[in-house]
């Protein structure tokens, strides 16, 4: 009898000793890199409400996914991570490169990390400031080409095997001026670098493209960019830091051996 | 597991010692590990002396592709990391034709510098091996763009 009493109070003990240790202890975690100096109030939320309050609100189209509250930020932290490091969020996948494309949702360098510290950091409250005002719904350039634009079409066919890089081409024929690229079809989740070829061999970068399953926008510069007659538009179509990224994850175990042939619609006007 | 049912006080206790491993409120889940402190990085004063910089990150970049040992991965992290959001303000020092292909690629490699961040954080080699080889042709691209 004195031996169960014993032996229960000494378990006791352990038990309250435990949860004494995880209590006041230090908190349990592999390793620790990143502390944040930003707080969710006044760092984060002001980026989240111009970059993605248009679509994770209530009422946007990403409503599961609620990113203004603090709450709602905080319990998708990892999410959100994931989310910037695989370049899937903000959704435009497209960068133009001697002029940006219009109403592009981009974060800057600085807000990404930003995003990243305090996601990666501990994701701290802060103290909530003055309202913000409220994000307004950007505007989408229009799927169709206007009356007027004259298009090529590049394609390229054959097989997109992880860690291998490919190139194709189409010829411009009459000089014209750029006006915007329509994505169609290609291997999901690959980056193509798009290129400008003159007949004398400059070159100028065009744009970078991700290729996603969920293309179908017209992207359109903020100005046109002149081609010479007879330049050759060239896209190289290489594995995305999403495709590193899913295949380390496991998130997004896609590579650019989907999604078939590459098409890609390029519009000018003479 | 029977053991535990017959005494509730455990369960208790166990309880609690679980609900206080979860993350608080707003709290920081851990202490730093001192192993993975690295000093704030010192921003030069000028572009020139940031590229600089960040060309001698690319080559330890590229020493640690080539080397074994993972010591390095969080320096090299943190110091791209900053070295190239403070190379974002000189962008708009650019001319206006340089500006997008500069602004493109200071993001690129801060985003690069993160995917580092995160594979190391798997512990396996291979995965901040394939980060540190998109992460150096970035930061040649960034030095690029600002020098060419």
């Amino acid at each position: 009898m004195i031996g169960v009493a014993l032996r229960r109070s000494i378990m006791l003990a352990g038990a309250i000793a435990l949860a004494c240790a995880a209590w006041f202890g230090p908190r349990l975690a592999a390793h620790v890199t990143v502390v944040s100096q930003y707080t969710f109030y006044k760092d984060v939320l002001p980026i989240l409400e111009n970059r993605c309050g248009s679509c994770h609100v209530e009422s946007g189209v990403a409503a599961s996914l609620l990113l203004l509250t603090y709450e709602g930020a905080r319990q998708r932290s990892w999410p959100i991570r994931q989310s910037l490091i695989s370049g899937r969020m903000p959704p435009w996948y497209a960068e133009g490169v001697p002029v940006p494309f219009k109403d592009a949702p981009t974060l800057t360098a600085k807000e990404f990390n930003i995003l990243m510290v305090w996601a990666a950091g501990g994701t701290p409250e802060g103290k909530p400031v003055a309202a913000h005002p409220a994000a307004s719904s950007r505007s989408q350039a229009p799927d169709t080409a206007p009356a007027g634009i004259r298009t090529i079409t590049l394609t390229g066919i054959g097989e997109f095997p992880f860690g291998t890089d490919r190139t194709f081409s189409v010829n411009a024929g009459r000089a014209m001026r750029l006006v915007a690229l329509r994505p169609v079809s290609g291997p999901v989740d690959a980056t193509v670098h798009l290129t400008i070829v003159s007949p004398s061999g400059n070159r100028t970068p065009l744009a970078i493209l991700t290729l996603r399953k969920d293309w179908g926008r017209r992207y359109v510069f903020t100005s046109p960019i002149h081609v010479e007659r007879n330049a050759r538009i060239e896209a190289r179509v290489t594995p995305s830091a999403g495709v590193i990224w899913g295949s380390l994850t496991g998130d997004a175990p896609i590579g650019p051996t989907e999604g078939g042939a590459l098409k890609l619609i390029v519009e000018g006007m003479d | 597991m029977l053991f535990a049912v017959n005494r509730p006080w455990l369960l208790v206790a166990i309880g609690l010692a679980t609900a206080s491993l979860q993350p608080a409120r707003g709290q920081i889940q851990a202490p730093v590990d001192p192993k993975y402190v690295v000093p704030p990085t010192e921003i030069p004063k000028t572009p020139g002396a940031i590229l600089e910089m960040l060309r001698r990150e690319e080559l330890e970049v590229q020493a640690l592709l080539e080397g074994t040992s993972a010591e390095g991965i969080y320096p090299r992290f943190t110091r791209v990391r900053d070295l190239s959001v403070a190379m974002e303000d000189y962008v708009r020092t650019l001319p206006e034709a340089k500006r997008a292909r500069a602004s493109l690629a200071v993001r690129e490699t801060v985003r690069l510098a993160w995917l580092l961040h995160e594979a190391a954080d798997f512990g396996q080699a291979s995965h901040p091996r394939a980060a540190l080889q998109l992460l150096r042709p970035a930061i040649a691209e960034l030095v690029a763009s600002f020098r060419e």
